[in-house]
């Protein structure tokens, strides 16, 4: 519901709503790994190095 | 009829002010659910696979280092003993220390092998560095100590639980066990000495020591980095060993 409202809420012709939703999504999934990296480098396994 | 029902429905769908919050906390439960359980997907097993792939690439760059690695022999006296490069001695051959040329930083330059330890039965990429990113696809090699096979105190430092876990079964490891690290000079046979657990500021561990060492480091507890396990080892056989060890 979220979603739909938020993906009409894009600019533009149909078109250009799913190039700008496909962009987006690969943004967020992106950055979700990099935040999911920096997590487990800090809390489960930072790689056993002495400093 | 139909109308009434509805415009009745309509306020008790959207529901009063403890609904709301309660509606508000259950889909923000099931968004950090969602997110947490992705964590622990992409730790255990999306970081495990890019590693194993990318760690049998390395493997494939070790052996072609072996090949093109350039080997010098150096005058080496064992600390304490007498100086025979002394010109003036004749009558004692000079012992020559085998030294591979530095490997490029952030390139696999070695194989590690600990045959009591499944994982690493077959071996694991070690890359030169112990930046973040050269441990997502490797064992790293501290560049600040000597390479494994040479005098002193080589480090190696691996992941305990996320990127392959190479290190994950250390502390299976006993006195007596046996490790194996193979580089352009061959193949150099280390065997466990102690294992230990300290803190990860405690740099002492890399310190230089007399004779040849290696000194692993990794996570510990599991799933934790809070502290470092810490396991060394003592060279007993390789094309230096010899010439270290008098």
């Amino acid at each position: 519901m979220i979603a739909k409202r938020m993906f009409n809420a894009l600019p533009g012709p149909r078109t250009v709503q799913i190039v700008l939703a496909a962009i987006i999504v690969i943004i967020a999934f992106i950055a979700l790994m990099f935040v999911y990296d920096w997590m487990g480098n800090s809390l489960l396994d930072s790689g056993g190095t002495i400093s | 009829m139909t109308e009434t029902t509805e415009s009745a429905a309509a306020p008790q769908q959207r529901g009063g002010p403890v609904v709301r919050v309660i509606r508000f906390i259950g889909w923000t439960s099931i968004w950090l659910g969602l997110f947490l359980l992705g964590f622990v997907a992409h730790q255990l097993f999306v970081t495990t696979f890019f590693a194993q792939q990318n760690n049998a690439a390395l493997e494939v760059q070790a052996e072609e280092y072996f090949e093109g690695a350039e080997i010098t022999e150096v005058p080496y006296t064992t600390p304490g003993a007498p100086d025979v490069t002394d010109p003036g001695d004749v009558s004692l051959p000079t012992p020559t220390l085998l030294v591979e040329s530095a490997p490029p930083e952030h390139d696999a330059f070695a194989i590690i092998r600990i045959p009591s330890i499944d994982r690493l039965k077959d071996g694991w990429a070690v890359v030169e560095g112990v930046k973040r990113s050269d441990l997502k696809n490797g064992a790293g090699h501290m560049p600040s100590t000597p390479l494994p096979g040479q005098p002193g105190n080589s480090v190696i430092s691996g992941h305990r639980t996320t990127y392959g876990a190479p290190f994950h079964e250390f502390e299976e490891l006993v006195p007596g066990d046996i490790i194996e690290v193979e580089t352009g000079l061959g193949i150099h046979t280390y065997e466990v000495r102690e294992t230990i657990i300290v803190r990860p500021t405690e740099i002492w561990v890399t310190e230089q020591r007399q004779g040849a060492w290696l000194t692993l480091t990794t996570c510990h507890p599991k799933f934790s980095s809070r502290q470092r396990l810490v396991v060394f080892a003592e060279l007993v056989a390789g094309p230096n060993f010899k010439v270290i060890n008098g």
